[in-house]
């Protein structure tokens, strides 16, 4: 197995991935190493929308309130405005004999405006074969019509960007940045990548499988809807 | 599937044994590359679709693909309707009716002399991905095969998501197929991959299109069109006493909204198992339900 780190990844950041590969890091030190590396992306970013008042921001349930998170307090502390998309997506097989899969979402929060801003960033905890990314890109660039589209992951599979704009015509997919901090190599026939994020992310998560992560609602989307009743 | 006996009917001995062996080693080369994303089985579930919407008789429309035949890449056959569709599909740059060993035009020509022997009624298409080949092969379709043989241009794509976007045939039929009105693509994209991960599970042979939607139903959600329009009364009460939650049913299915901030599509559709199992848990909670109470089970 073979992983590849991007060039200027600093040590801190390298230690929070080791910390998700790390079978013995609990449920709640992972979400916060999740955070953690979601407030390194959100620096990172910080300078790269530079230009812009206001961002939209997807992302899957189980990445909300870490990965997310982390994104979103970094960004908002330093004067964005961040509208956030949560999407429930149910990943499935329709056939267990080739590589089909589908990731259909079920359920989607969005803050009013999420579909104005000039640059929407997508965010997933790993993107592998890409499907659940392909999924909710698709979905929010038929709603929206964002210039800068940022795909930010703390670990990809090698062959994941090229899958992710093998699907998409070449003039929205020329508005993709990618923004990840490793690149690894190896995937198990179960479609696990090593080391990747050391496992299933539901289950490091604390969630016990997709349907239970599929019953939970973020903190971060609980606390924005209210200000939104309000 | 075409005998040697059907071939001798026809033909000399010799020239049947040919025909026959040719026939043998143009199902081996098929079979051997006709799993997942190939514009074969993209056409295919386009025509899966298409009966679908059609109405046509699920039990007795049958699919096959790589059979032994002379057009061989997909036979859709109604035996109620004695008619026979063949398909030749081929996703290349160019073609030619009338050059290489076995001519495409020979293939058309033998295809419908077995059909005609056996005294079926026979469609025979060529489907081909450019449309700059489909009108040259328009253009130079030999006048011996003319009066049964139709040119079909169908776009093909890298998967059924970027299909939908590219090829409006395909992504019409998909939306008509579809429980949920004006269906946004990733909608269309899970229903259009259920339907060709059903059919790709088969053994392509004499597959009933019932049979392909029976496995797309096991699938949760699949958005397939049903006729359930209504929901129970009493699940009607419930869901109507929470404020700011509005629903409505669409061809089966449960579109719901919550102020202006949430929705979503209810994965069972009505009348399913898994739907009475969803409304029980729901109307007999005891409870009085608010948003935060139903939340966990809308997904």
């Amino acid at each position: 197995m073979g992983r590849k780190y991007q060039g200027g990844i600093t040590g801190e950041t390298i230690s929070l991935l080791d910390k998700l590969i790390n079978e013995q890091t609990n449920s709640t030190e992972y979400a916060h190493a999740m955070y953690e590396l979601g407030k390194v992306f959100g620096s990172i970013l910080l300078s790269s929308v530079s230009n812009a008042e206001t961002v939209a921001l997807a992302s899957t349930v189980e990445d909300a309130d870490f990965l997310g998170k982390g994104i979103i307090d970094v960004l908002e502390n330093n004067g964005k405005k961040v509208l956030l998309t949560v999407f429930w997506n149910k990943r499935f097989k329709p056939n267990s004999e080739n590589n089909l899969s589908v990731a259909p979402i079920l359920r989607e929060f969005h803050q009013e405006g999420y579909n104005k801003p000039g640059v929407l960033i997508v965010i997933k905890s790993i993107i592998a074969n890409s499907c659940v990314v392909r999924t909710n890109l698709t979905k929010l660039i038929e709603e929206s019509n964002p210039n800068e589209i940022f795909i930010v992951a703390p670990v990809l599979l090698v062959g994941a960007i090229k899958n992710l704009e093998s699907e998409f015509d070449k003039q929205i997919s020329d508005r993709f940045s990618y923004l990840y901090f490793a690149e690894d190599n190896e995937k198990t026939k179960e479609g696990m990548v090593l080391p990747g994020i050391g496992g299933d992310v539901y289950q490091r998560l604390g969630f016990s499988n997709q349907d239970t992560k599929n019953k939970f609602t973020p903190r971060i989307v609980k606390e924005r809807r209210a200000i939104a009743i309000k | 599937m075409i005998t040697l006996d059907q071939l001798k009917a026809i033909y000399n001995d010799a020239e049947a044994d040919a025909h026959f062996a040719y026939l043998g080693n143009k199902h081996r080369g098929g079979v051997n590359n006709s799993k997942g994303n190939t514009f074969e089985n993209f056409f295919t579930v386009y025509q899966v679709a298409k009966s679908f919407n059609d109405d046509d008789d699920h039990e007795r429309t049958f699919l096959s693909s790589q059979v032994r035949a002379f057009i061989d890449d997909l036979v859709i056959e109604s035996p109620d309707k004695q008619l026979s569709k063949f398909f030749q599909i081929k996703d290349v740059q160019n073609l030619s009716w009338t050059t290489g060993d076995h001519p495409i035009q020979d293939d058309f020509e033998m295809q419908y002399n077995v059909c005609t022997q056996n005294g079926k009624d026979a469609e025979l298409y060529l489907t081909v991905s450019r449309t700059e080949l489909c009108d040259i092969l328009v253009a130079g379709l030999p006048e011996k095969i003319s009066t049964y043989t139709k040119v079909i241009h169908f776009g093909t794509a890298d998967s059924i998501n970027s299909l939908i976007r590219t090829n409006n045939d395909f992504k019409d039929e998909l939306v008509k197929m579809c429980a949920i009105s004006n269906p946004s693509s990733d909608t269309l994209d899970a229903l259009g991959t259920i339907v060709l991960g059903a059919w790709d599970g088969t053994n392509k042979t004499n597959v009933s299109i019932a049979h392909i939607l029976n496995k797309c139903y096991d699938e949760n959600p699949n958005y397939i069109k049903g006729f359930e329009n209504r929901v129970s009364e009493n699940l009607n009460r419930v869901l109507g006493s929470i404020n700011g939650f509005t629903f409505v049913v669409e061809h089966g299915y449960i579109v719901w909204n919550y102020l202006n901030s949430d929705k979503g599509i209810l994965q069972y559709a009505i009348g399913t198992r898994q739907y009475v199992q969803w409304e029980n848990d729901i109307t007999n909670s005891g409870a009085e339900i608010t948003f935060e109470i139903l939340e966990p089970f809308l997904s």
